[in-house]
């Protein structure tokens, strides 16, 4: 029947082949007695409900990082910073934080819309981005940066030492770590094409002339976020595969 | 043994439709047997994300079963609850029971002022 592998073609780019088989399986037992137009409503709807979450994950958590990277950019080293570090080393470990924090903020909108709150990932990664927030705004309060740096050492504690902590590291740092490589991609590409165009240093007539400059950095920065929401699924879903094998008498 | 998770009203119907049907519960039969007891057929979309985040929590567990003519030579995805998913749902009616005690609303007095 060419509309049931129509149907499976496209689930099984949303979910595993295995549920899209059973899945088409199951509607076109049921196509039996429903009828054809019932059959493609259903299929809709299924893959409705499979993929709704994905888009607005991933837009919601692209604004977020793009958003919040700014935001700590300028209160770190922009014009209107209170307190800009005169310390070169302590500058660039702020830098660090800058990079770290607004990816912490991107990962943790999009796996809390796209997995939920409760999970210990999606908690993780949100403490580490409220903590990079403390920093990055209050550095210079010694009372603030005494409390982060223990939270951080407690947080760090538990990432090594409890089970949960150690998985939902294994889920949040490779992804941050993607993520700040994101970020030297895409600077990287948008400067060497800059320099391609029109060497020297460049003012709002040059963006102006030459706007394909904005759309290969924008498409570069959709790239680098695609791979690190791709890398914290990836793990997410090979760390619930392990957790799953691990447990098959856990049954009724 | 952590703390209990707590479960949707959907995520109880669909639980207790799958240990009624025991071993033969897969997509079909567990949205049957709910359309047969509430009145209400599911969405196949609302069932399957019900189904897959159930999974996940560990509450269900499912595996691979036959293929059927029926199904095109597809085989079933078949489900049943784990210990986790029974102890939830176990929590769950406790709940429901002890807010229902003494209010009697299927007979006696109570039933008639909330029904009619």
């Amino acid at each position: 029947m060419r509309a049931a592998w129509f149907v499976e073609g496209i689930l099984r780019r949303v979910t595993t082949r295995d549920r899209a088989s059973a899945i088409v399986g199951d509607l076109v037992e049921m196509k039996e007695q429903k009828g054809a137009v019932w059959f493609w409503l259903a299929a809709a709807g299924v893959l409705f409900s499979l993929v709704w979450r994905w888009p607005i994950a991933f837009v919601a958590s692209f604004y977020a990082g793009a958003w919040s990277f700014e935001a700590f950019l300028m209160a770190t080293v922009g014009i209107h910073a209170q307190h800009i570090p005169e310390d070169y080393p302590w500058a660039q470990v702020l830098w660090g934080i800058v990079l770290a924090g607004s990816c912490a903020i991107a990962l943790g909108v999009f796996a809390g819309i796209r997995y939920g709150l409760h999970e210990r990932a999606t908690q993780m990664v949100s403490a580490w981005a409220t903590l990079a927030a403390a920093v990055i705004y209050l550095w210079w309060v010694p009372a603030v940066l005494v409390t982060c740096i223990a939270s951080a050492l407690a947080l760090g504690l538990y990432s090594v030492c409890a089970r949960e902590g150690r998985r939902a590291s294994v889920v949040a740092w490779p992804a941050i770590v993607m993520g700040v490589c994101g970020f030297f991609w895409w600077a990287a590409i948008g400067t060497l094409y800059q320099n391609w165009l029109k060497p020297g240093p460049w003012g709002s007539d040059d963006m102006l002339q030459h706007p394909s400059l904005g759309w290969l950095v924008f498409s570069a920065m959709l790239l680098g976020q695609l791979a690190k929401l791709w890398v914290w699924s990836w793990l997410r879903g090979w760390l619930a595969g392990a957790r799953k094998a691990e447990a098959p008498s856990e049954m009724l | 043994m952590g703390r209990t998770a707590s479960l949707g009203e959907f995520e109880q119907i669909v639980l207790l439709a799958i240990l009624r049907l025991d071993k033969d519960a897969y997509g079909v039969s567990i949205r049957s047997e709910i359309a047969a007891r509430t009145g209400r057929a599911p969405s196949p979309g609302a069932l399957y994300t019900t189904l897959d985040r159930m999974e996940e929590k560990g509450m269900v567990r499912s595996w691979m079963g036959e293929a059927t003519p029926q199904r095109g030579g597809r085989a079933k995805r078949n489900f049943a609850v784990t210990k986790a998913g029974r102890a939830a749902l176990v929590a769950a009616q406790r709940a429901y029971q002890s807010l229902l005690e003494g209010l009697n609303l299927l007979g006696g007095a109570n039933a008639c002022s909330v029904v009619c």
